[in-house]
């Protein structure tokens, strides 16, 4: 029921704060199963269009979900937006901005934006940026955390140079296992566990893990991590950090509380009051469909035939194929143009609209690795990695 | 509306950063009225928004006892023990349950 926002006007009712603020905001209904619904739609975020404000200190907008019907790359303006502190640093001079590689290297360097530019050859590919926690505010029984929709997901073409040639420049020793990533966001609490992430050193030497400082050709917005970003296709958001200024070699795994207590997968079938159940840290995407044509709720004509498209994502590999998922059978849809497997696929299928009053359209994704989106979600105490065959209900007259 | 200062410029292969300096939406510090809204204010609304507490579907007492111990013990937030009593009030009688921005903490 994700996509039934109805989008009303607010301003009665509002303080006098409120009031000065209404003209520029939005209220919209989010269609959580038992709410609570009321979220801001506000265009006040720096280079920023219209988002969806889940929080507004430290930030956590989410992308409006019809944006996803007007290409497969989601406009930078539009881009989710995820952090954990409210110390994010609101001026960034690019003169001065210093990127740290020490650890188990041979070679500890301080590379200004410039060396980072020549560290390598340039490369660029699609991919998506999905929060772990994308779809958390539909799981049942609901859990805590950031009560995001199906919106916490976006797809860019990001520019940079590989990790491992930054990497090298350091030179890595024989004993690294693990390389831990850091960005100049902070907590506001001195003792709070500063926000780092951490890779295998195999992962962090692939082709396509790279420092991006392009998105979509530009600069990245300051909200999604300029000047770099890490980006490692097919693994979740929380590995890419945004303002990446510290790059650590480790030679043993990670104990710090990102990585060791929080985005952790119990690695066996859990229900709610659970406890001391085997986790692992949360790593790779999986396949996820979306109708984007109809929200839940239209009105179709019946006796036609209905044309119907939407997105797709294979999660670590690319997209093989599509169905539509009806009440007593599927049919599978026309994929398009290929933007890069990591990326969207745009789909488009047609189906008939009979004589029934209410018809319900789901769509499953097969990965290119043969996994499939399953027809009922696992629950997890963290609300991640929400990956269900999603339906919309269209009303037939 | 947004200020975007541009100054200095790194210049390589074709890419240029451009130093940016951008406001953030300023936080309206907004509560609705209920039991233990004072303490909430006091003592949650220094590090997020009041919307991390108001966008929380109606989590049990147990659920939000741990988000709270989390906050402190994870967060290190410098949370009054005597407050949280009344922490625990607002958020089971208050949060959840209501539109976000029905009235403003003055």
């Amino acid at each position: 029921m994700d996509f039934n926002r109805r989008t009303l006007v607010a301003g009665a009712g509002l303080g006098i704060a409120g009031r000065a603020l209404a003209a520029a905001k939005r209220t919209i209904d989010f269609g959580l199963p038992g709410g609570p619904n009321s979220r801001l739609l506000d265009p006040r975020f720096p280079q920023k269009g219209d988002m969806i404000v889940q929080r507004l200190r430290p930030p956590l907008l989410e992308t409006p979900f019809e944006v996803f019907d007007n290409g497969v790359f989601t406009p930078n303006d539009r881009h989710f937006v995820r952090w954990h502190y409210s110390d994010i640093p609101t001026s960034i001079d690019v003169a001065g901005y210093r990127v740290a590689i020490h650890g188990a290297v041979k070679a500890p360097q301080s590379l200004s934006l410039g060396e980072v530019l020549k560290a390598g050859h340039h490369v660029e590919f699609a991919a998506v940026n999905q929060c772990a926690g994308n779809g958390r505010g539909l799981f049942e029984p609901r859990v805590a955390g950031a009560q995001w929709a199906n919106g916490a997901m976006s797809n860019a073409k990001w520019r940079g140079v590989r990790l491992r040639d930054l990497l090298d420049k350091a030179g890595v020793g024989a004993d690294a296992k693990f390389v831990r990533v850091k960005g100049l966001d902070n907590a506001l609490v001195d003792d709070a566990p500063h926000f780092a992430k951490s890779i295998p050193i195999d992962v962090a030497r692939r082709d396509k893990t790279i420092v991006a400082f392009a998105m979509n050709g530009q600069a990245m917005p300051l909200l999604n991590g300029f000047p770099l970003r890490l980006i490692i296709p097919g693994w979740f958001s929380t590995y890419w950090v945004k303002m990446l200024s510290d790059i650590e070699v480790l030679t043993a795994p990670d104990d710090n509380f990102w990585m060791a207590t929080a985005y952790r997968m119990p690695t066996l079938a859990v229900k709610p009051g659970d406890k001391g159940f085997p986790t692992v840290p949360i790593t790779t995407m999986l396949p996820r469909s979306f109708i984007t044509s109809h929200v839940d709720g239209t009105t179709v004509k019946s006796g036609e035939q209905l044309t119907i498209r939407g997105i797709a994502m294979g999660g670590d590999a690319g997209v093989a194929k599509v169905e539509i998922v009806g009440r007593d059978r599927s049919v599978l849809a026309l994929l398009e143009k290929d933007e890069g497997s990591f990326g969207f696929r745009r789909w488009s299928a047609t189906v008939f609209t009979g004589r029934e009053s209410i018809i319900s359209l789901g769509t499953r994704c097969t990965n290119t690795s043969g996994v499939t989106q399953p027809d009922v979600q696992p629950w997890n105490p963290g609300g991640y990695a929400r990956n269900v065959v999603e339906y919309i209900a269209l009303r037939v007259a | 509306m947004l200020p975007l200062l541009l100054t200095a410029c790194a210049l390589s292969s074709g890419f240029a950063f451009r130093s940016t300096s951008v406001t953030l939406p300023q936080d309206p510090m907004t509560l609705p009225q209920g039991p233990g809204m004072d303490e909430v204010a006091t003592n949650c609304l220094a590090c997020h928004s009041s919307a991390m507490i108001l966008t929380q579907p109606r989590l049990t007492r147990k659920e939000w006892e741990s988000e709270v111990a989390k906050m402190a013990k994870v967060y290190k937030a410098p949370i009054d023990a005597n407050a949280v009593p009344h922490i625990m009030d607002y958020l089971l009688t208050t949060s959840g349950r209501i539109k976000p921005l029905v009235k403003t903490v003055p």
